[in-house]
C-alpha cells in the first residue's frame, strides 16, 4: 500500500475515477489485504459519522423560535404605537397653540377679517397713495 | 383522508402571515438545520442560538424566497454560513481574550453541552470533527452528514468542485486519525 494508493482510495468514494485509475486501484485492492482493510475502515468511519449526528436541538425549539420572531414584532409595533401617540400629543399640543394665537389676534385688532385675524400688516395712507399713483402712471 | 400539505402549501401559508404554517416548516427542518450547526460548532448554547438565527432569517427573507432551490438546501447554506460566521467570531474572541502566559480563553457560549451526546461514540465523533478546521469540517458535515453530492457540497460553499474533493480527502484521512481505535472497535 503506497501513498497513490492510498489517495486513490479516498478519492474514490466521493469521485469518479479514470478508466487507468480504477483500473490501478482494483489491481491493488486485490493484492493488498492492508489497502481492503483500509477500504474496510475508511467505509466503516464513514458510517461512523453520518449515525452519530446530533440531529435536534434542545426541546421546544420550534416554540422558541415563533416566539422570539414574535416577540421581536411586537417591538417593532410597540415602537410605531409609541411614534404614532407622541405625534398626536404634539398635533393636539400645535392646534391648541394656533387657536389661541388666531384669537389673540382677532381680539388685538377688534375687527373681523381675515387679515387681523391673521395678523397681517395693516397698509398706512402713504402706501395706499403710493399705489394709487403707480396704478394712474402705468 | 385528510391530505397532508406540502411545503409549498405550508410556506404560501407562511408568506401569508400564518405562524402555524412556519412553525411546521420550522418542526420539519429542525433535523436537518441542527446536524448541520451542531457538526459545525458541537452541541453548545452557540449552536442553539445559531440555530434560532438561521430560522430567524428565513422569517425575514421568506418573501423573497424563490422556489428555484428546495428548501431544506437553501436553510442549509444559511445554517453553514451562519456557522462559518460564528467560528470566525470564536476565532476573534480568542485573539483578544488570549491571556499573556498564552492560555486560550473560550467564550462561555461555545462550551459543550455534553448532556446532549446521546452516548459515549457520539461525544468521540464529534470531538473528533471539531479539531478540523472549518474549511474541512464544512466539507465532512455536507458529505458525510447531510449527505449532499459533492457537487451539491461545491454549490452550497461556493467553491469549486476540486476544492471540495481534495478538502475531503485530507479531512477523511485526519478524522482516520482521530477516530482509529472505535472504527477498529466496529470493525
Amino acid at each position: 500500500m503506497n501513498e497513490r494508493t492510498l489517495l486513490l482510495l479516498y478519492r474514490s468514494v466521493d469521485e469518479e475515477l479514470s478508466r487507468t485509475e480504477q483500473e490501478e486501484l482494483l489491481n491493488a485492492l486485490a493484492s493488498s489485504p492492508e489497502l481492503r482493510e483500509e477500504q474496510k475502515r475508511l467505509h466503516q468511519m464513514r458510517r461512523l459519522v453520518q449515525s452519530q449526528a446530533v440531529r435536534s436541538f434542545k426541546p421546544f425549539f420550534s416554540a422558541r423560535v415563533v416566539h422570539h420572531i414574535q416577540a421581536a414584532s411586537q417591538e417593532v409595533e410597540d415602537f410605531w404605537a409609541a411614534l404614532v401617540w407622541s405625534f398626536r400629543l404634539v398635533a393636539v399640543s400645535a392646534g391648541t397653540l394656533l387657536v389661541m394665537l388666531l384669537a389673540n389676534n382677532l381680539l388685538e385688532a377688534k375687527s373681523l377679517s381675515i387679515d387681523s385675524i391673521l395678523a397681517l400688516p395693516q397698509p398706512t395712507l402713504e402706501q395706499t397713495w403710493a399705489l394709487d399713483t403707480l396704478e394712474e402712471g402705468s | 383522508m385528510k391530505k397532508e400539505a406540502t411545503d409549498d402549501e405550508h410556506l404560501r401559508r407562511a408568506k401569508a402571515g400564518d405562524m402555524a404554517a412556519f412553525e411546521h416548516l420550522v418542526k420539519k427542518y429542525e433535523p436537518q438545520v441542527a446536524a448541520t450547526v451542531i457538526g459545525m460548532l458541537g452541541p453548545c448554547q452557540a449552536a442553539e442560538d445559531v440555530g434560532q438565527e438561521v430560522f430567524i432569517r428565513f422569517y425575514k427573507y421568506m418573501q423573497s424566497f424563490r422556489e428555484d432551490s428546495a428548501l431544506g438546501t437553501y436553510l442549509t447554506r444559511i445554517a453553514i454560513n451562519s456557522s462559518l460566521n460564528e467560528l470566525r467570531k470564536r476565532k476573534r474572541w480568542r485573539f483578544f481574550f488570549r491571556s499573556s502566559d498564552n492560555n486560550e480563553v473560550s467564550e462561555p457560549a461555545s462550551h459543550p453541552d455534553e448532556a446532549r451526546y446521546a452516548n459515549e461514540t457520539q461525544r468521540l465523533v464529534h470531538q473528533a470533527i471539531q479539531k478540523l478546521a472549518p474549511e474541512f469540517r464544512a466539507v465532512i458535515v455536507l458529505r458525510l452528514i447531510e449527505g449532499y453530492s459533492t457537487e451539491e457540497t461545491a454549490k452550497i460553499l461556493n467553491i469549486p468542485l476540486g476544492t471540495v474533493l481534495s478538502r475531503l480527502s485530507r479531512a477523511q484521512q485526519k478524522l482516520k486519525v482521530y477516530l482509529m481505535p472505535y472504527v477498529q472497535e466496529e470493525i
